[in-house]
């Protein structure tokens, strides 16, 4: 079963990181901010879409495609969780494990959000409605990183 | 896998919620499936050794002491129980630094933070007092 992850991590430095992994490994990903020589790496809040499934693309520009040609599914599940959250959820049961409904046949996906603030919680709608607005750009933005 | 160390208060607050969930016996096979599902869930098995300790140092009896080292056994110690000096000047670096609030810092969130720097991890936590 193959596994494509989309993710967005803001940590306690104000740097953002954003990229997808397949299988394990970080096939395309972007820094913003990130001041290494100051770094705090504690983790503000993260969030994640996982896909999961046996004709997923294992190829970092094949998943990139895969992920921009779901576009428009995944950007009406995120403002549909997003939505759900403004009313608000038990903090104490985060991190927050969200089953997206009718996914693609033979896809299984998930939204995982972590705050590390119970207001960061209340305030991680505003972050999933983020990253479903700028979702085709931050998807294209991506650069397969570099190998030491 | 995640690159990011679960801190003491991610394993508590799971522990918590599994046990409080749980009616029959806890045993090492549920502990170990409690682990498994933390790893799962934040796609992490990254501990290092100080969570290790605090988790250790929680328990209450010999029983309590059997189940918490088999959960923790689940997670892997990204720094294998060596720190090193660099890590240990970090401490003392991030200990000594007043954050706007004065409240005392805690040896183990500066070497986890330290930790953590030194191996390119980030730190998932819900610890709000974490060293800065």
């Amino acid at each position: 079963m193959a596994k494509i992850i989309f993710y967005r991590q803001k940590r306690r430095d104000d740097g953002i990181h954003t990229g997808i992994e397949i299988d394990g490994y970080t096939a395309m990903e972007q820094e913003e901010g990130i001041d290494w020589d100051n770094a705090d790496p504690i983790l503000v809040w993260y969030v994640e879409l996982r896909c999961e499934g046996k004709k997923l693309p294992g190829k970092a520009e094949e998943a990139r495609k895969w992920l921009l040609e779901q576009g428009r599914f995944i950007r009406e599940s995120l403002v549909s969780l997003a939505s759900e959250l403004q009313v608000g959820m038990d903090y104490n049961n985060w991190p927050l494990l969200w089953t997206v409904p009718n996914a693609p046949r033979g896809v299984r996906m998930s939204v995982a959000c972590h705050a590390m603030h119970r207001a960061d919680a209340l305030a991680i709608a505003e972050v999933i409605s983020d990253v479903a607005l700028h979702w085709q750009e931050r998807i294209e933005k991506l650069s397969v990183p570099e190998r030491a | 896998m995640k690159k990011a160390v679960l801190d003491t208060s991610v394993l508590i607050r799971h522990w918590l919620n599994r046990r409080g969930r749980m009616r029959g016996e806890v045993t090492v096979a549920v502990v170990k499936r409690w682990a498994r599902e933390l790893i799962e869930l934040e796609r992490s098995d990254a501990i290092v050794t100080p969570v290790y300790v605090e988790m250790i140092a929680g328990v209450s009896d010999k029983r309590d002491l059997l189940l918490t080292k088999a959960f923790l056994n689940e997670f892997r110690c990204i720094d294998a129980g060596l720190i090193p000096e660099q890590d240990w000047r970090e401490t003392v670096r991030l200990a000594q630094r007043v954050p706007h609030d004065s409240k005392p810092r805690q040896l183990g969130d500066c070497l986890v933070r330290a930790i953590a720097n030194r191996l390119k991890y980030n730190v998932t936590t819900f610890d709000t007092g974490f060293a800065r």
